[in-house]
């Protein structure tokens, strides 16, 4: 420890106390898979990488994939299969909070790769992990070609990166490549029961719904919320609703009721309930605009009105990247709606238009979408 | 304190207990202020975890912060500057400073102050963590963790879903909730009481919890500035007034605008078209002289045209709302004011047009 205590007292907070944040508490580490036995998914991954490490034929490797599938363990669990207790002087790992630049390239990977372990009893091969490897300059990759061909007799790399084509094609060429795709619901739920049970948390059904659900197939986030959900709930009970309170998002059943409000009901009155909702339950625009989208592709909605929406949500979305007004931009929101609403024959309205007056709303959408710069378009 | 100082900071709250509104955060708050410090030997304060607060923005979230963190070591400034570090979006904070600034405060070690109630950590408020940047968020997480016995976090944001997991997850969470109308005037009240501006009219409160949009200190920034236009006269202050403080466009003004909105287009006669554009022309002009903000004047127009317009149907308001927010982009963009006020309101008389047509 680097920080020595002033008072050479006891440390402040007690390591059992759950929010003192120190290694041991949080869930991610401690339950981290240590053997490739542990690992719940990727399951044809595994089994080539067992075959290769029974046969002695270790390849340089390339896993790619999104963040929370269990790349970075799947190599640190290789490595502790390989290595045992030698871990420490036969794996180099560097991650971004490391300096990556062309000088540890060429310095300390160099080093690393070009010396051989003499006595070792296992594979005498070294294993450098370059976690994070698309934050790496295309310079500092480029150094890193001739490393790798070079002192293939002595190490092998693996990338580790979420985006393979951010690596450089040379670097690709040179490995082999494993794709790490999000983990599906069936894979992670036994785990994260077995973690629940562990922790002596109660997690509900619609809980794990959430969880699962919110996650993506990242089970590092899923892990997360599930930690600090139990510990932010007053009965330490994981359920949909403190799941999506705790983590600001909105609800199917929020999401539900504004998916209603903006195709029912007149633009004003929609515009006050969403906007309520939204103070209400503090929720940001982004996560609704994803949200709706979410859901609408579970509505039955016309197919012309749910295509008119997708255009105008990723519009939105577009906006909201940039410091726009989420007042206005909401809106906007329920313009789209509005709009699509009216694309549809019969669609609900309050004034009962009829079938001229459709037309005249589809010619405001066709004109809507094309930008309304040029006065040519009223011919009428 | 003296005169010149804006209400804002002269009547932030100083203490925990001056919080209003917040009474769950408040509540929870002195709990684990006071839970451990007595009979454990810990140190005061010892069990108060990392924070996160989150809520819209004027409910209180800095000044919590800043009161919490007066709970913890009292009044003294010197105290203050080696214990309290606090960034906002006005500093630099991408990953060179979480590497650098933050790591390197984070890490000094913490002398005794002696007295008996004070703590013995150090603070970080990272105001506004919301819009630090995911790379920089993920550096954070290993300063955190690795200092948590040396410093505790207070991250203040808007939304928790911008927060990474990681990080969020940390941090015993605090909601913000808005500011009730009735809540906000009591605030604006008590502030006019203090500094002498008599009864406030209800009218006047009205304009400032409405412009304010649930954000105390924006509502008292207006009162301020209304109060210094006035100068000292108590009848100066007027719903007007009160307008003109919170950087609106007055009604008259914006009616002008929406005037040039509605100008009726005959697209068939060019030289009406071409007047009616000169209209626009000067209508703007003036309008942009006199310095109103441009985003101001598309949120009045967004609740004149698109929720209090009867004139127009549903659908037009929608497409107008939907042109509204490209406006929006294209200004935040850093586009030319007049020729996107200018497309704006042609777009507006095309879309009148449009459905007025038979």
């Amino acid at each position: 420890m680097e920080v020595p205590d002033a008072s050479g007292k006891a440390p402040l907070i007690s390591p059992s106390s759950p929010l003192s944040g120190t290694a041991d508490t949080l869930w991610l580490e401690k339950y981290r898979p240590q053997r490739l036995d542990d690992l719940v998914s990727h399951r044809e991954i595994i089994a080539t990488l067992r075959r290769m490490l029974a046969n002695g034929t270790l390849p340089h490797l390339l896993f790619y994939g999104p963040p929370g599938t269990g790349k970075t363990s799947t190599i640190l669990a290789c490595a502790r299969e390989m290595y045992g207790e030698h871990v420490p002087s036969m794996v180099l790992e560097l991650n971004a909070s490391d300096e990556r630049g062309i000088d540890v390239v060429r310095e300390q990977i160099k080093t690393f790769a070009s010396t051989r372990c003499i006595f070792a009893a296992g594979p005498s091969v070294k294993l450098i992990v370059l976690d994070e490897a698309d934050a790496m300059t295309p310079v500092a990759q480029a150094a890193l070609r001739r490393v790798m061909e070079k002192y293939t007799a002595n190490a092998r790399f693996c990338i580790v990166c979420n985006y393979a084509n951010k690596i450089i094609p040379a670097i690709q060429s040179r490995c082999m490549r494993f794709r790490f795709a999000p983990l599906c619901t069936e894979d992670m739920v036994p785990r994260l029961r077995q973690i629940a049970d562990a922790e002596r948390v109660q997690v509900t059904d619609d809980g794990m719904q959430a969880l699962t659900q919110l996650s993506g197939g990242d089970m590092r986030r899923c892990i997360h919320v599930m930690q600090s959900t139990s510990l932010a709930a007053p009965d330490h009970r994981v359920t949909a609703a403190a799941v999506y309170t705790n983590t600001g998002h909105p609800s199917p059943q929020d999401l539900h009721a504004i998916v209603e409000a903006l195709w029912r009901r007149e633009l004003g009155d929609a515009y006050r309930c969403v906007a309520e909702l939204k103070s209400d339950k503090s929720l940001a625009l982004t996560d609704i605009v994803t949200g709706v989208h979410d859901t609408l592709m579970r509505t039955d909605l016309p197919v012309s009105a749910k295509a008119f929406l997708y255009e105008e949500l990723a519009n939105l979305e577009w906006r909201l990247a940039s410091a726009t007004s989420e007042t206005i931009q909401m809106g906007a929101l329920v313009g789209a709606f509005r709009l699509a609403a009216s694309l549809v024959p019969d669609a609900p309205e309050e004034n009962g238009g009829g079938a001229g007056r459709s037309r005249q709303r589809q010619r405001l959408a066709w004109m809507l979408q094309r930008g309304m710069s040029s006065g040519t378009r009223i011919s009428s | 304190m003296e005169a010149g100082t804006p209400w804002v900071e002269k009547y932030r709250p100083r203490r925990l207990a001056e919080i209003a509104q917040q009474e769950d955060v408040v509540r929870t708050l002195t709990v684990l202020l006071s839970a451990h410090s007595t009979d454990s030997g810990q140190g005061y304060a010892s069990s108060l975890p990392h924070l996160l607060f989150y809520g819209p923005p004027g409910t209180g979230k800095t000044s919590t912060a800043l009161a919490l963190c007066r709970e913890l070591f009292g009044e003294q400034p010197q105290l203050w500057r080696t214990r309290v570090l606090e960034l906002n979006a006005s500093d630099e904070r991408g990953i060179q400073v979480v590497r650098e600034k933050i790591k390197r405060f984070a890490k000094a070690s913490v002398e005794q102050a002696g007295a008996a109630r004070v703590a013995a950590f150090k603070v970080v408020i990272l105001d506004e963590a919301d819009n630090v940047t995911a790379d920089a968020q993920t550096a954070l997480r290993r300063t955190i963790e690795k200092y948590s016995r040396t410093t505790r976090f207070i991250l203040i944001g808007n939304y928790v879903s911008r927060i990474i997991p990681p990080l969020a997850s940390r941090c015993a969470k605090f909601r913000f909730r808005p500011l009730s109308a009735d809540g906000m005037k009591g605030q604006l009240r008590r502030v006019a009481e203090r500094e002498r501006l008599g009864d406030l009219d209800e009218a006047v409160l009205d304009v400032l919890v409405r412009v304010s949009g649930g954000d105390l200190r924006r509502a008292v920034m207006a009162l301020q500035s209304c109060q210094c236009s006035a100068a000292g006269d108590a009848e100066a202050v007027t719903p007007a007034a009160a307008m003109e403080a919170a950087c609106l466009v007055p009604p008259p003004v914006l009616q002008q605008f929406l005037d040039a909105c509605w100008a009726p287009v005959s697209p068939t006669a060019a030289t009406t078209d071409q007047a009616t554009r000169d209209d626009d022309q000067q209508t703007l002009f003036p309008l942009l002289l006199q310095g109103y903000p441009a985003d101001a004047l598309l949120q009045q127009t967004f609740e004149a045209l698109v929720l209090g317009s009867a004139a127009l149907d549903d659908g037009q308001r929608a497409a107008i709302a939907i042109h509204l927010a490209e406006t929006d982009k294209c200004l935040a963009d850093g586009a030319d004011e007049t020729l996107q006020l200018l497309a704006f309101t042609q777009c507006v008389q095309q879309i009148a047009a449009a459905e007025s047509a038979p």
